[in-house]
């Protein structure tokens, strides 16, 4: 068994096939924990499910549906090209066969699925963002893919990236921190420390431009772009209610604000990033 | 549409009122839009049972402005609804 920790979020993932289990622990190596605390989350995962004989090799395409089992929004099917299960939130478990041809891909997408679910349940959101940290302080820069999340991160120099792909934030003890993860979009950045977590200084929503400007978000257009920028859960009719309301409590917390950046470091100048912390 | 037109907010749209605005997500079309307070009133009143007609007398009231101007602004608004799948018209009862 694996022990996947997700800013403080742990999934006991059990997989039945040697052949998986080792690149696995390869890929999130630096997210593994040992400590047998009570996990968010068992995963059970079965490498087997290979359909019809005279089915050819799946979609490399990893999507995989979540489809509600129950008005709650606590039980779901789990559908993909190449993987059946079921997540039980309440119980804390979820199930997944999955085709081996196409495990590595689909078991990465349905962790993120999966920590989606958990952050939002846990009061947190999973952002498709690059978070930057310098010294003790976190920045996210949303926006859709090509807005500029990987240039940005790329263009901090001397910082640590969370990610620059998917950051978790969550609140504590009325502060939001946001929190490094193994999903990652390219590594030409210097990763922060696995596990790392800053306090979420501002957001930024990403515009490509050839001036350099700000402009800060009244709180409903900041709320719209903090759930533009929440993939899975946004699409979920029943989580919507409450990643509304969080995407909300967060916008009310942390400025948000749009960033108008061309392809140079500086956009931070316009941050107003303070010296100190300037490398 | 036209001012006897019934709006009605479509279902599948998950709404929050924020600020005085309105943050609407259609889950299936994948859409997001933000509504300003005359906008996000008008949301609100769009319940299938009020014509857009009697919606403008409403907001024309309520903000003390010209009915005709009222009339033919919500209506220009409701269409724009209708055409991103946000608001549907219904049979008149």
């Amino acid at each position: 068994m694996l022990i996947l920790s997700v800013a403080g979020l742990r999934i006991a993932l059990s997989v039945d096939s040697p052949a998986l289990i080792d690149p696995l622990r390869g890929r999130y190596a630096a997210f593994l924990a040992d400590a047998p605390e009570v996990p968010a989350l068992r995963l059970d995962v079965t490498a087997g499910a290979r359909g019809e004989a005279r089915d050819p090799a799946p979609s490399p395409d990893p999507a995989i549906r979540f489809l509600a089992l129950d008005a709650k929004g606590e039980r779901y099917a789990i559908e993909g090209t190449a993987a059946r299960g079921i997540m039980d939130l309440p119980r804390d478990e979820a199930t997944v066969s999955l085709d081996p041809r196409v495990a590595p891909a689909q078991l990465e997408y349905l962790l993120r699925a999966l920590y989606a679910y958990l952050a939002l349940r846990e009061g947190g959101l999973l952002v498709h963002a690059a978070g930057v940290c310098y010294d003790s302080r976190a920045w996210l820069f949303i926006g859709p893919s090509g807005s500029g999340k990987t240039t940005v991160s790329s263009l901090s120099e001397g910082a640590r990236v969370l990610s620059d792909d998917l950051v978790a934030v969550r609140p504590l003890a009325g502060d939001w921190r946001a929190y490094s993860t193994p999903f990652w979009n390219l590594e030409s950045v210097t990763p922060a420390r696995p596990g790392e977590a800053a306090p979420l200084t501002a957001i930024y929503r990403l515009v490509q431009a050839r001036e350099v400007s700000v402009e800060p978000l009244a709180l409903a257009a900041a709320t719209a772009e903090l759930v533009a920028s929440c993939p899975i859960v946004n699409a979920d009719p029943l989580q919507l209610p409450h990643l509304i309301e969080t995407c909300r409590r967060l916008a009310a917390s942390v400025p948000v604000a749009r960033l108008f950046f061309r392809k140079d470091p500086g956009f931070w100048a316009a941050i107003g990033r303070p010296a100190e912390d300037a490398s | 549409m036209n001012l006897d037109s019934v709006p009605a907010r479509e279902p599948a749209v998950v709404s929050k009122q924020i600020g005085g605005e309105a943050v609407l997500v259609h889950p299936v079309q994948g859409m997001i839009r933000v509504l300003n307070p005359v906008g996000a009133r008008v949301w609100e009143l769009a319940d299938g049972k009020r014509s857009i007609g009697a919606l403008a007398t409403l907001i024309a009231a309520e903000y003390d402005a010209p009915l005709e101007l009222v009339e033919a602004d919500i209506l220009g608004f409701c269409e724009d609804l209708e055409r991103r799948g946000l608001l549907k018209p219904t049979p008149l009862q």
